[in-house]
């Protein structure tokens, strides 16, 4: 899995732990979601995407996409 | 009345709460073992020992944490699936004992098995918890 967390969070000019506190989680959470190590929730994906003004979509990608679940 | 109703519960309260029961149980140690000394040494010990757990608890989680959440879904997901893997380890190790003592390889008294199993349970929790910890998911 990877993520655009870190560049939309820069962008902003918001720090790992402003952005915690914005979605209410601890600020590893953010470091293991940036590094694409943590899949979260969906809930989580949505605060963090709503957070950083963006979709869940765009902040998140699968290598297997290609493959696609409705592919055919 | 409408003054209370509209207080939130902050993580400072929680905070304030686990070191005001703490120092309550102190209180109740000492107070126990001054005036009632021929109870013995031993509920005065379980009190002391417990409200210096919920003060130490809250002072360092207070300095670790501050005002952001001591728990979130991660580290939820990470406590419940520590657990799960320490539940099957232990049941493991326990079936190894009880194999180990009826083919008399092994000769346990009830107290060791427990003692080690209680011990095998606790720090696998912790140790699982840790690794998952640090790989930053279960999966």
């Amino acid at each position: 899995m990877q993520t655009r967390i870190k560049e939309y969070r820069t962008a902003l000019g918001l720090t790992q732990e402003e952005l915690a506190a914005r979605v209410q989680v601890r600020r590893e959470t953010i470091v293991f979601l940036e590094k694409g190590k943590y899949n979260p929730s969906l809930r989580l994906a949505h605060a963090v995407a709503k957070a950083l003004g963006t979709t869940v979509d765009d902040l998140f990608s699968f290598g297997d996409e290609e493959g696609g679940a409705g592919g055919g | 009345m409408l003054e209370s109703s509209n207080m939130q519960f902050t993580p400072w309260h929680r905070y304030l709460y686990r070191v005001t029961f703490g120092s309550i149980l102190i209180v109740l140690g000492i107070a126990e073992l001054l005036l009632v000394p021929s109870e013995g040494p031993l509920i005065p010990t379980i009190l002391l020992a417990a409200g210096l757990a919920f003060v130490i608890a809250g002072v360092t989680r207070w300095r670790r944490f501050g005002n952001a959440p001591e728990q979130d879904e991660r580290s939820k997901k990470i406590g419940a699936w520590g657990i799960s893997y320490s539940w099957f380890l232990s049941l493991l190790f326990m079936t190894v004992l009880f194999l180990l003592d009826y083919l008399q390889v092994v000769i346990l008294t009830v107290q060791t098995a427990l003692g080690v199993s209680v011990m095998v349970m606790t720090l696998s929790a912790v140790a699982f918890q840790l690794y998952l910890s640090r790989a930053g998911d279960v999966a």
